[in-house]
């Protein structure tokens, strides 16, 4: 009996420390089962995955951190809605801020936080204040790193869709800040792009345009991908070119650059019309302005 | 003994079919293969005999050219049930080795079996296909040797390449020529409009051996949705001159909306107008009730020699013309158009209708598969030049892939890749949408005229079409929250990349961000603001000169004079 004991106490030693090892050693590719999972959609899976990791290695292991990530985004934007537990994601994101303050996580939670701020359930407005207050705060700790632009993008967009001439005004200033202080971001296209806006609603075409352009020279698109490209940006530059600037050469050189980027693209057809289009009617003003000259 | 077979008769009859089941399976798979051989499956919904032949024709090929240890096998499933077939094996994990994707389930259904029961092929898609040797499209990579550089077969929410198309599709009107030259004393088909109309009078002026007129042309519900799209809506091109507001080249529901309700549209304009008039003359020619009808009541009708046009896609021609084969020739052609000097549309009409190349008839290889890469090679294999050509050309489909041969028959299916589209999208949901759908099928059967129709709807629209967008926006926030979950899941993708692909991955993650979050959210208030009347619009059309800029263009002209 007293044998048979001992070789069970043996038994269940070896099986926990064999467990143990498994866990260790696979403790990278469970977070990744965990990222896969919440892709599927199976996200009580996604949560097991993640515990697992986090009950695994200590807190001070750069894995754990990644993992209580994964795990609060998780609890944060699981569908359905009414699965989702934003206070246990809102407890993990400042856990992870508590733990590594200074990290690049620290600054994604700061950020996962402000959007549970912004992105309200249907029906319901945000508090663009509170909103531009959490996204402000993740600037201000992280203006170096991918969240902190992110943030400084969302933020201005927030502030923007006020839609007045004050608050347009004070966006445009912040963005052309923004883009002296980081002319190397990854974001550099989006803040152009947001200034365009400012100018937009400012009622400056001008202006306007030239931010488009520097928007479409700046702006990021995967290589990878084949359904992301530049052909309707270039569309809006040449028609704002032609129909609000009078800048036929800026016109023409983006209706050309469709014409030979997106040989295929819809709008082709309204590119090569408008092409004929300013020509016919830069001819027809010559005509009128020769004949005011004999006149 | 008997007492025993009497008692157990039941359980002896349940092990008899479980093992006749057995012998039949081993016996059949024995049939379909030698039992050494590598044997794929390949599941598709077409079941036009010549698909399944160019298929088994193809899967001889590779046997004999490339490897002749593989042997395909067909599950060829009609489309009424092929959505729960799909499912249901799928999730049994019997799945064949290379589904065709794309009908019978919801789009994101379609992603989320993408993700958990296929392989995706983003590996090889910048690489050449090796089967393209010694043809013009050696060394290219594959996406680029498709006409659509595969386009459709992306599926941004996964970030992966996930099928290979073999064929692209199109719509035309095919006719019975014979017919057509006994009662018109015409051998082709008219390609102008006022033409067109005029051959259909004279056909419906004839009467057939029973009695009764000849049709022009068979049409059905099935078939009312292409002569639309492909004849009626793009009429209404110009709408966008004064109402794509946001310059996007389109004219969204909302879009159209605001242009009602500022004036700047309404049904008298004259593209709308040409639209509806259009569809009054040439449905004109259809049977009576045909709103009601069947697509293969229409397709009865044409094949009993009873209707001269009938307008369908590239995937019914050779079923067409089989049906037609010994009684009758089957021409096609492109849909008619007016001239710019045709005194009711000359005005409107502007060009062919734009065809987007979009790749078909897509495969993609099951997780379950046990030979992925020869499922993958035979895929290639079907996707490169020759084979490719010869595929549709057994078929009678377009191929899919780049400086391929078209069948001469279906010459007239080269898409047009220069050319106008719809602008009218009335859609905003609810009451409105009703109110619509109810008039616009009594205008369809001439129960009512253009005028009251539009002198019923058009109040309607501007008075509930408010109630109806804000209703519509709920959908929007929603979108909000669901970009949310899947951005997540790419920033995590973007995170746990290594090194040399991390770069690529934060990009797309960017890119996608501010695609989907930033930007549609300050259009969003912009277009909220313009329906409401918050935000004051141009004076002038989005693409109308103003005196300003016209000005502007002068002095230009002045300064380099």
């Amino acid at each position: 009996m007293k044998k048979c004991a001992i070789a069970l106490t043996i038994a269940v030693l070896a099986a926990t420390a064999c467990s143990r090892r498994v866990v260790e050693e696979s403790v990278d590719t469970l977070t990744a089962t965990g990222w896969n999972r919440y892709r599927m959609g199976e996200y009580a899976l996604a949560i097991e995955a993640f515990t697992a990791v986090i009950d695994a290695i200590p807190e001070s292991d750069p894995r754990h951190l990644a993992a209580l990530y994964g795990l609060a985004t998780t609890w944060n934007l699981r569908m359905p809605v009414g699965d989702q537990d934003k206070d246990e994601a809102r407890r993990l994101y400042d856990r992870i801020i508590e733990l590594a303050p200074a990290s690049d996580l620290a600054g994604w939670c700061l950020l996962g936080k402000a959007r549970m701020i912004h992105l309200v359930p249907v029906g319901q407005e945000p508090d663009y204040d509170a909103v531009r207050e959490a996204y402000a705060e993740t600037y201000r700790r992280f203006p170096e790193a991918h969240p902190g632009h992110e943030a400084f993008i969302y933020m201005e967009a927030a502030r923007l869709v006020q839609w007045t001439p004050q608050a347009t005004r004070e966006s445009a200033a912040a963005l052309k800040q923004f883009i002296a202080q980081h002319p190397t971001s990854d974001l550099l296209g989006a803040a152009y792009g947001l200034l365009a806006t400012c100018h937009e609603i400012l009622e400056q075409p001008r202006e306007r345009l030239d931010a488009m352009v520097l928007s479409a020279t700046n702006r990021v698109v995967d290589p990878d991908s084949p359904v992301q490209e530049n052909s309707w940006l270039y569309w809006q530059i040449a028609t704002v070119a032609e129909f609000e600037v009078g800048d036929f050469e800026t016109a023409r050189h983006y209706y050309r650059q469709l014409l030979d980027e997106y040989p295929q693209d819809i709008r082709r057809y309204g590119a090569e019309k408008a092409l004929r289009r300013m020509d016919a009617l830069e001819a027809k003003l010559r005509a009128e302005l020769k004949n005011d000259g004999e006149a | 003994m008997i007492g025993f077979l009497r008692k157990q008769f039941a359980l002896l009859m349940v092990i008899a079919v479980y093992v006749w089941a057995i012998v039949a399976i081993a016996v059949y798979r024995r049939a379909e293969a030698p039992p050494e051989a590598i044997t794929l499956r390949i599941g598709h919904w077409q079941l036009e005999a010549s698909v399944r032949e160019a298929l088994d024709h193809m899967a001889e090929q590779y046997r004999r050219e490339v490897n002749p240890n593989v042997y395909i096998v067909q599950d060829a499933i009609p489309e009424m049930v092929y959505g729960q077939w799909l499912t249901t094996q799928l999730m049994g994990g019997t799945a064949p080795d290379m589904l065709e994707i794309g009908l019978g389930l919801p789009y994101h259904l379609i992603i989320q079996y993408y993700n958990r029961y296929f392989l995706p092929m983003s590996d090889i898609v910048d690489l050449p296909n090796p089967h393209n040797a010694g043809t013009p499209l050696e060394g290219v990579p594959l996406r680029s040797t498709f006409k659509d550089g595969m386009r459709n077969s992306y599926i941004e929410e996964l970030q992966q390449f996930m099928n290979v198309p073999l064929s692209q599709f199109g719509v035309r009107i095919f006719y019975n020529r014979d017919l057509l030259m006994a009662l018109t004393g015409r051998e082709t088909a008219p390609s102008n409009y006022r033409e067109f109309l005029r051959v259909c009078e004279m056909i419906k002026a004839h009467k057939d051996p029973e009695g009764e007129a000849y049709i022009a042309i068979a049409g059905s519900k099935y078939h009312l949705p292409m002569w639309e799209s492909m004849m009626f809506d793009p009429l209404t091109y110009g709408v966008s001159r004064v109402a794509d507001f946001n310059r996007d080249g389109f004219v969204s529901n909302h879009e159209l909306y605001v242009g009602f309700k500022t004036g700047r549209v309404d049904f008298e304009y004259p593209p709308i107008k040409a639209r509806y008039r259009m569809l009054r003359e040439v449905s004109s020619h259809f049977q009576t009730g045909y709103t009601g009808l069947t697509r293969d009541e229409a397709v009865f009708l044409f094949a009993q020699k009873r209707a001269v046009f009938i307008t369908t896609g590239t995937w019914d021609a050779r079923s067409l013309q089989q049906q037609a084969e010994g009684q009758f020739e089957v021409g096609v052609m492109d849909f008619p158009r007016p001239t710019a000097d045709d005194p009711t549309y000359g005005s409107v009409v502007e060009g062919p209708t734009y065809e987007k190349p979009a790749g078909g008839f897509p495969f993609a290889v099951t997780r379950t598969c046990k030979h992925p890469e020869v499922a993958r090679d035979f895929l290639l294999y079907l996707a490169s030049h020759k084979k490719n050509e010869e595929l549709n050309k057994i078929i009678g489909w377009i191929p899919a892939v780049r400086e391929t041969k078209i069948d001469p028959f279906l010459e007239a299916f080269q898409p047009h890749l220069v050319g106008v589209y719809g602008c009218l999208n009335l859609f905003l949901g609810g009451e409105t949408w009703v109110k619509w759908l109810q008039l616009y099928s009594l205008y369809q059967v001439q129960q009512l005229s253009y005028e009251d129709m539009t002198a019923e709807f058009a109040p309607f629209y501007i008075k509930h079409g408010l109630k109806d967008y804000l209703e519509l926006q709920k959908d929007w926030r929603r979108g909000m929250q669901k970009n949310e979950l899947f951005l997540a899941g790419i920033r995590a993708d973007a995170m746990l990349a290594p090194d040399n692909t991390s770069r690529s991955k934060w990009l797309s993650y960017l890119s996608l961000t501010t695609a989907r979050q930033v930007t549609p959210e300050i259009g969003q208030v912009s277009t909220v603001k313009m329906v409401m009347g918050e935000r004051s619009l141009p004076k002038h059309g989005p693409y109308e000169y103003s005196p300003e800029v016209i000005a502007a263009v002068k002095a230009r002209l002045v300064g380099n004079e």
